[in-house]
């Protein structure tokens, strides 16, 4: 069984696989990132995601246009994200239970909405589209090894990976990346210089809104095509815990959201190879390991010093 | 000619009991407003829709049996949340030990099975070995939070989904009715069986979940560990300085918050469904964190909010039949109520003032 | 013949605010002449703070008006008044932590361009404090940067954009004597170099040391404004109180008797991990204040929490009368009769949504007759609350109001009351007369001296060198975790407590 396990081809499908599913954790904790630099404490990432992911299957599915679909996903995510955004940070409702209650929001919309204009899904009669297919960069995708795993991926992850790219920048090297950030560390400085907290915190929500949307649009346009309850099955917290662990810094969470990534698509694999552990512990992996992740993750000194505090001008 | 006066927007210094009312009322209005505005988006008729609701909650005694029924284990559920939260200890795992508890009472009874103890001893054993699951399944988050600061929202959802993997596999394995294909035990003894009320379906558990508002109640306000819960929640600094220990506080209200969810866990398997059965619990931990949003985090509110609850799940069913709006309105409704109760409150903390503008 | 030197370069004109019914400036008026140093004096609560928000934006005035450079302005917001030419620096500094100085200085200012040339920002500034004769490394961040540094950044902010009008609020409370000099000459050569800056302070010796004019606010009011050398510290006093005023506190001599709080060689860590408080001894005795100085962030706060439990020892031991309490818990502690008075109210001394007698229990909630067997005793809890409002002469509107409510007076009355309606062998107090009136801060004295009485100690921990002067019998000094010297008041100077303060 080990010697299946190493052989190239199936590894280098499980890294080519984990690329897919890290880089959908990817672009929400990216988005979450961004949010948190700003000092507000987004719980509501999984509803997001839930969202974007309905959305985006609604969209593709009645304009038959994949990327219409994305849009539609973003939108969603951005609607949810600003509903949270006017509890949180213009209303400065405790931003956990905003969080929380719009998390429980934005799931029940999209499970009763989804009900009710599909009315009659079973087993067999399950709504479908034609989802995304990989995308090769030509020549790149032609070099061993390296080249299934980074170069013939969907659209989407590329897509990730230059927003994380493009995100680092944009945090370290541009002025506006400098007033997000002390936004969330002082937010008063930022005040001081006239510039409005509130507006700025929302903006930074909307943004994390469109890439959990983004990323719900990940699961069900990319591979595959259905929608069903609970489909993003715990990534929206995933998203959440890697931003920790990965202490808030870009690179980091890039190498956390590729680990977890790995990690699926190891469960997925070793179910099929029959190893004789019971599937469910397979299952319960990435669950135990967010915890162990978060863990790990308790002394991480890159938290900004000003996340989840209202700020209120004196 | 300068105006005489102008408006500024300040902080109130106190609600008040008048405002906070009419905040409730708002918000509930609005809600109503909103879901009758989906509904009839969706195409369905509003006014069938609420008589059906109406019919299906308290319609009759079957109705109102229904009903109670539906509000025991999201009273549980929600007094166990009220426990957490006031501390601000943000327990999200309530699903998880609510599956923990019923494991915890089927553990017993299965693993016992010739335990011929009379109903009056092997029935409080059983509520509280559910106790016992739920306060094990709390305790961990409890456990990593008050010694490593470890998040605790994270780790209780995601124990949410390990103890479901964790069932899932009993049940389909050592747990598992002989002869059966589907994830559930063999039917339990009578003996477990949660004695009956006034000849209804409505079990012994409604009674307990009563029971236990009010031991919450009386924990929360007049006993020393309630005052230091509610004293974390609100300045856990300053209680620190003051010599409350909040990180023992941390792990008591964890465990607690548990073992009031694992008891309702087991109250469900003993009083309903007589054996474990997988996906028994239909949100019923998520749902308790609604109600107790929705009820302010008190008791009271809790008990009216479930019942409501229970009331709105029943309708739903009976709205499902009669229209074609699905039941997973109930939810969203109850999200939204929340939603609009968080905000009006909001509003409703400033005011216009008139000034003065002397030039 | 006018000429340009006689116009002042800010006019302040009939400026009235009020914050509901109450009025904070009353019609104050005075003029700032270009490269002058001008105080503005006044206790705490005289309006000081929020007439500076007036003049450099943040607030607006009800009625009155402000010229600046011959034009009368309404600034909309800080930002607004910044880029007319007057900036402020706070008490309470707006920097953020993990980041450097010159990534502070420049945040969202208009004049770096979309994407940061931090080269080219850094040398801009390195010329500024060059021109300034400040050296400093711009690049630590700024959690590793000592207060004064931490100061001068907040100057450089303002001369950055380049302000002709400076305000500085109370900017030496947090400084060595020897900080608060280099601050001066500073000062000093921005006037020369024709800034005007306007000083807030409360200290009598510092208007005399550095300002060229004085205005004087009492209650709400410009009282005056006048030339500094033709005042004096008694002639500003009377002007400030509004009558003859006494420095000293009467103190009856209280006999010093044996140790109630012996501290043996104790260190203590701070969160990072490096030492804090470096093998400090100290003994304080029954019926004497020991005045503990220095500038915060030398030990102080981790001092006070080893002290109280809440912050492990590492190293040494504490005694309280005749009992070890090192490493004890705060509850043991507290009930062995240690009382404290924390540095901030609201946050480490008082639960601000819990009601009056809630927080006149904290602490004792435990124990009895408040609590028995685990249940709490409402009838007790109020029957002493009750009392304690009555003696204590706490302002609220009852028990069951929040504590949040009550003004800065009233809750320290709240915690004074609580510490020491039980038996107090020492008591802690860190900055207890912060932010309070001078009413307030003499009910706190006065309640201070009662405690001496009853054979407690006093440790006070405070920046305030006036007030340790004021009413301590010894005074040791802290910097940098040790403490560097002990003398009683008598012996005590100034001068010397302010070389120890800055290490020397």
């Amino acid at each position: 069984m080990l010697a299946d396990f190493l052989q190239a081809g199936l590894l280098i499908s499980i890294l080519a696989t984990a690329v897919r599913m890290g880089t959908i954790v990817l672009l929400a904790a990216l988005g979450e990132l961004v949010v948190e630099r700003s000092g507000v404490l987004n719980l509501s990432v999984e509803g997001m995601m839930l969202s974007g992911a309905f959305a985006g299957f609604m969209g593709a599915y009645y304009t038959s246009s994949l990327w219409l679909g994305v849009m539609c996903a973003i939108l969603a995510g951005m609607l949810v994200s600003a509903l949270f955004g006017l509890l949180a940070v213009v209303l400065h409702i405790d931003q956990t239970v905003s969080g929380l209650t719009v998390n429980i929001f934005a799931a029940g919309l999209t499970f009763y909405m989804y009900r009710s204009i599909f009315p009659n899904v079973g087993a067999t009669t399950i709504p479908a589209l034609q989802p995304f297919s990989k995308v090769p960069i030509p020549f790149f995708s032609e070099i061993p090894v390296i080249g299934e795993i980074l170069f013939s991926q969907y659209a989407l992850s590329y897509i990730a990976f230059f927003m994380m790219l493009l995100i680092a920048f944009y945090l370290y090297r541009t002025k506006s990346g400098l007033i997000l950030r002390t936004l969330g560390e002082n937010p008063r400085a930022v005040d001081m210089k006239g510039i409005n907290v509130t507006l700025y915190r929302f903006l930074a929500v909307l943004f994390g809104g469109m890439m959990a949307g983004l990323a719900g649009a990940f699961i069900t346009l990319a591979s595959v095509g259905i929608f069903v309850a609970d489909i993003t099955s715990g990534r929206g917290w995933l998203a959440i815990a890697i931003v920790i662990f990965g202490d808030w810094k870009p690179v980091k969470i890039l190498w956390a959201s590729l680990f977890f990534g790995f990690i699926d698509a190891l469960q997925m694999q070793l179910q099929a190879l029959g190893v004789q552990l019971p599937f469910q512990l397979f299952l319960a992996m990435p669950y135990i390991l967010t915890t162990v992740a978060v863990f790990l993750g308790r002394k991480r000194s890159g938290a900004p010093i000003a996340l989840g505090v209202h700020y209120v001008r004196e | 000619m300068s105006s005489q006066f102008k408006y500024t927007i300040e902080k109130r210094k106190d609600i008040g009991f008048l405002l906070n009312s009419l905040s409730i009322v708002i918000a509930l209005i609005a809600s109503i407003a909103f879901a009758a505005g989906l509904i009839a988006l969706f195409g369905a008729e509003v006014d069938i829709v609420l008589k059906a609701i109406a019919r299906g909650s308290f319609g009759s005694l079957h109705a109102i049996i229904d009903t109670l029924i539906k509000a025991t284990p999201i009273m549980l559920t929600g007094l166990a949340t009220i426990v957490a939260f006031r501390a601000k200890v943000w327990n999200i795992g309530q699903e998880g030990q609510l599956y923990a508890g019923s494991m915890g009472a089927t553990f017993v009874i299965l693993t016992f099975p010739d335990l011929n103890l009379p109903a009056v001893i092997h029935i409080p054993l059983l509520l509280l070995a559910s106790m016992i699951g739920g306060a094990l399944w709390g305790g961990i988050p409890g456990l990593l939070k008050s010694r490593y600061n470890v998040n605790e929202i994270i780790v209780t959802v995601m124990l949410n989904y390990v103890v479901q993997y964790l069932c899932t596999f009993l049940l389909n394995g050592v747990w598992q009715e002989p002869g059966s294909y589907y994830y559930n035990t063999i039917r339990f003894p009578q003996s477990t069986f949660l004695p009956l009320l006034f000849n209804t379906r409505l079990h012994l558990g409604f009674i307990i979940a009563l029971l236990a508002a009010l031991l919450v109640y009386f924990l929360i306000w007049k006993m020393k560990l309630g005052f230091e819960i509610r004293a974390r929640g609100d300045n856990p600094v300053a209680a620190s300085y003051k010599g409350i220990n909040t990180k023992r506080v941390t792990l008591l209200v964890m465990l607690l918050s548990g073992a009031i969810s694992g008891l309702a866990g087991g109250v469900e398997v003993l009083g309903i469904h007589h054996k474990l059965i997988w996906g028994f619990s239909s949100g019923f931990g998520f749902t308790g964190i609604l109600i107790a949003l929705l009820g302010r985090l008190h008791p009271v509110g809790v008990i009216v909010a479930s019942i409501f609850f229970g009331a709105l799940h029943n309708g739903a069913s009976a709205m499902q039949i009669y229209s074609d709006v699905p039941r997973s309105l109930v939810n969203l409704i109850m999200g939204l109520i929340i939603v609009m109760l968080l905000f009006w409150e909001a509003v409703f903390k400033y005011r216009l003032r008139r000034v003065e503008n002397v030039s | 013949m006018h000429s340009e030197a006689d116009t002042p370069l800010l006019t302040v004109e009939n400026i009235t605010k009020r914050f509901g019914q109450l009025i904070v400036n009353d019609h104050v008026s005075f003029d700032v002449q270009k490269g002058h140093i001008h105080c503005l004096l006044g206790e705490n609560g005289a309006g000081k703070s929020t007439l500076a928000k007036c003049i450099y934006g943040a607030s607006k005035p009800d009625s009155g008006r402000i010229i600046f450079k011959g034009r009368e302005v309404s600034f909309s917001s800080p930002r607004d008044a910044i880029r007319q030419g007057i900036g402020m620096v706070h008490q309470h500094f707006v920097l953020s932590e993990p980041m450097n100085a010159v990534e502070n200085i420049i945040v969202g200012e208009e004049s770096t361009g979309a994407i940061l040339n931090l080269q080219k920002e850094t040398e801009s500034i390195q010329k500024l404090c060059d021109q300034y004769d400040v050296t400093f490394d711009l690049s630590l961040p700024i959690s590793q940067l000592s207060v004064g540094e931490q100061q001068w950044i907040e100057i450089l902010k303002a001369l950055y954009v380049g302000v002709d009008l400076l305000l500085l609020d109370e900017p030496t409370a947090v400084l060595t004597p020897q900080e608060v000099e280099r601050l001066f000459s500073v000062i000093s050569k921005m006037a020369e170099e024709g800034i005007s800056v306007i000083l807030i302070t409360h200290k009598l010796h510092e208007v005399m040391d550095i300002s060229k004019k004085v205005t004087v606010l009492r209650k709400a009011k410009s009282i005056a404004t006048v030339d500094t050398k033709d005042s004096s510290r008694e002639s500003l006093a009377k002007l400030l109180v509004g009558r003859d005023f006494d420095f000293r506190v009467d103190k009856v001599k209280v006999g010093i008797g044996k140790p109630v709080l012996e501290i043996e060689e104790l260190s203590v860590l701070r969160d990072n991990l490096t030492p804090a408080v470096d093998c400090v001894s100290l003994t304080l005795h029954e019926g004497e204040i020991l005045g503990l100085a220095g500038v915060s962030g030398n030990g102080q706060s981790e001092l006070f929490d080893a002290l109280l439990g809440v912050r492990q020892a590492l190293y040494g031991r504490i005694r309280l009368g005749e009992e070890e309490i090192t490493n004890l818990s705060p509850a043991e502690i507290s009930n062995k009769g240690m009382a404290s008075v924390p540095q901030d109210r609201l946050k480490q001394g008082l639960i601000g949504n819990f009601s009056v007698k809630e927080n006149l229990i904290l602490g004792a909630h435990g124990n009895q007759p408040y609590c028995s067997g685990g249940v709490l005793n409402m009838k007790a809890i109020m029957d002493f609350s009750e009392e304690a409002i009555d003696h204590f002469d706490i302002r609220t509107m009852g028990p069951e109001q929040k504590v949040e409510q009550l003004s800065g007076g009233n809750l320290q009355k709240v915690i004074l009351a609580r510490e020491i309606s039980h038996p107090v062998k020492a008591l802690v107090a860190s900055s207890p007369t912060r932010g309070l009136d001078i009413n307030a801060t003499y009910y706190v004295y006065n309640r201070f001296l009662e405690l001496l009485k009853m054979k407690a100690g006093i440790l006070l921990i405070s920046e305030d060198l006036d007030e340790i002067f004021n009413i301590a019998d010894r005074i040791a000094v802290i910097y940098n975790g040790c403490i560097l010297g002990e003398y009683s008041i008598e012996d005590a100077t100034i001068e010397k407590v302010g070389l120890l303060m800055a290490g020397l």
